[in-house]
């Protein structure tokens, strides 16, 4: 055989087959002393067919090697073993020390939103307290039964204002232009009762700027009421009026 | 447009591995360790295959990687492909102890270890990294014939000679040889267009 004479595909397949230890025992001392001699040609040629035929390897199913196996080879390469040095258990720590702060982080933002649902939360239940509120005061005005008295028109000076009566409601009392509430002080209602004898406590309320609203909620028999009145009592409220009478409503029952 | 990513990618992996084969050559301790985590899977799996020993294989597997780190400082090519080198030499010292244990040894040797030259592995022009050479090669070797797929276990994973061959499989000698030879070339077209 003669290396020369045969064309490239046929010498690609010589060289797998010297990679593989397949030639016959000439052949291969052929190629082997053109290898040693430095040919060129040979050398690319086996380059390439090593390359071919080192990649059966991966035809084998795969295995995994013991772990002792690694740790025996570093030993003997000096090398140290990859896996628990300081600089594991400092980055270790740090990531810790990272995940510390952003729990502590979220559980701080946690609180304050939490804070701020619960102070939502309150803000909510007040206004649906006013809107119920709203809506009574609104059912309350538009019903048929309800009792109009006005007080105050044409007088010069304040108090001025409206009464509602409801038989089956209550009573409110809208005011205007009424007195600054000395400290210590609150404005009390009363019902002014027809057959006479002492006014009966109607709720207490505090005027803001002047305004004051007052919602007496319950029956109420409307003829047997003369008057709504208002004083100025001492803060707990008082059983009988202790001061003089602000403004009086006169109730006039249909 | 995919091949240029593919080649990007393997200019990446060699630079790694141009750095890894200086760290050998250097001795640097931490490159066996690289060298290790990198190889050790495949050349433990060929090993076992030829030797079907697990003991044995681990044995071998050792001597592999020493022999490689031993003469690591001949590699000094630019462009050199440490990992089908290690699988030669896996591959030929699992094939030299079969045939140690079955007292073949002696002329076989010198042609094993003449085919694990290091200059066999240097300045190659091949730029394949090792997941797309391992996918390629499964995929060509798995469109052979089941007699060109059986002979080539045997050569590879047994280290049996043409003659060997057709005495273990009763055949005629020239069978096998044209069995061998429409394997290889199959297999080497499959490899590059795959």
């Amino acid at each position: 055989m003669s290396l020369n004479n045969l064309d490239p595909l046929d010498r690609d397949l010589l060289y797998e087959l010297y990679t593989l230890g397949l030639l016959e025992p000439d052949e291969m001392a052929e190629v082997r002393a053109l290898l040693e001699a430095g040919d060129a040609a040979t050398i690319n040629g086996l380059r390439k067919a090593s390359f071919l035929t080192s990649s059966l390897a991966y035809v084998a199913p795969e295995s995994k090697p013991p772990a002792r196996l690694r740790r025996r080879l570093l030993l003997a390469a000096g090398a140290k073993e990859r896996g628990f040095g300081w600089g594991w258990v400092i980055g270790l720590a740090a990531a810790c020390i990272v995940l510390l702060v952003i729990t502590f982080n979220i559980r701080q933002d946690v609180g304050r939103r939490e804070g701020q649902i619960a102070e939502l939360r309150r803000q909510l239940d007040a206004s649906d307290k006013l809107v119920a509120q709203s809506k009574d005061l609104y059912d309350f005005l538009r019903q048929p039964s309800t009792i109009t008295v006005k007080f105050g028109d044409g007088q010069p000076t304040p108090p001025r204002g409206q009464v509602f009566i409801n038989r089956d409601r209550g009573v409110l009392l809208f005011a205007g232009n009424l007195p600054v509430m000395p400290a210590g002080k609150i404005f009390e209602m009363w019902f002014v009762p027809k057959q006479g004898g002492a006014p009966i406590p109607a709720g207490l309320f505090r005027g803001d700027n002047g305004q004051g609203i007052h919602f007496r909620p319950g029956v109420v028999d409307p003829a047997s009421i003369a008057a709504i009145a208002v004083t100025l009592e001492p803060e707990a409220g008082s059983t009988s009026p202790t001061m003089p009478i602000l403004f009086a409503a006169p109730v006039q029952s249909e | 447009m995919i091949w240029h990513i593919l080649i990007l990618f393997a200019d990446l992996l060699a630079g790694n591995e141009q750095d890894l084969i200086e760290r050998l050559r250097r001795r640097d301790p931490d490159a066996m360790s690289d060298l290790y985590d990198r190889y050790s899977r495949i050349v433990y799996s060929v090993i076992l295959r030829v030797v079907r020993n697990a003991a044995v294989a681990e044995e071998l597997s050792q001597e592999t990687f020493l022999r490689a780190w031993n003469r690591s400082g001949d590699f000094d090519a630019t462009r050199g492909k440490i990992g089908p080198w290690l699988l030669t030499i896996a591959r030929n010292r699992a094939i030299d102890y079969l045939r140690s244990t079955a007292g073949q040894q002696q002329a076989t040797t010198f042609e094993l270890v003449s085919s694990e030259r290091v200059t066999l592995f240097v300045n190659t022009e091949e730029r394949m990294v090792d997941q797309e050479q391992a996918r390629r090669i499964r995929a060509a070797f798995s469109q052979l014939k089941k007699n060109q797929r059986e002979v080539l276990e045997l050569a590879y994973f047994e280290g049996l000679s043409q003659s060997e061959m057709a005495e273990k499989l009763g055949q005629p000698l020239g069978t096998i040889k044209t069995w061998v030879r429409t394997a290889l070339t199959s297999l080497r077209e499959s490899f590059h267009v795959a």
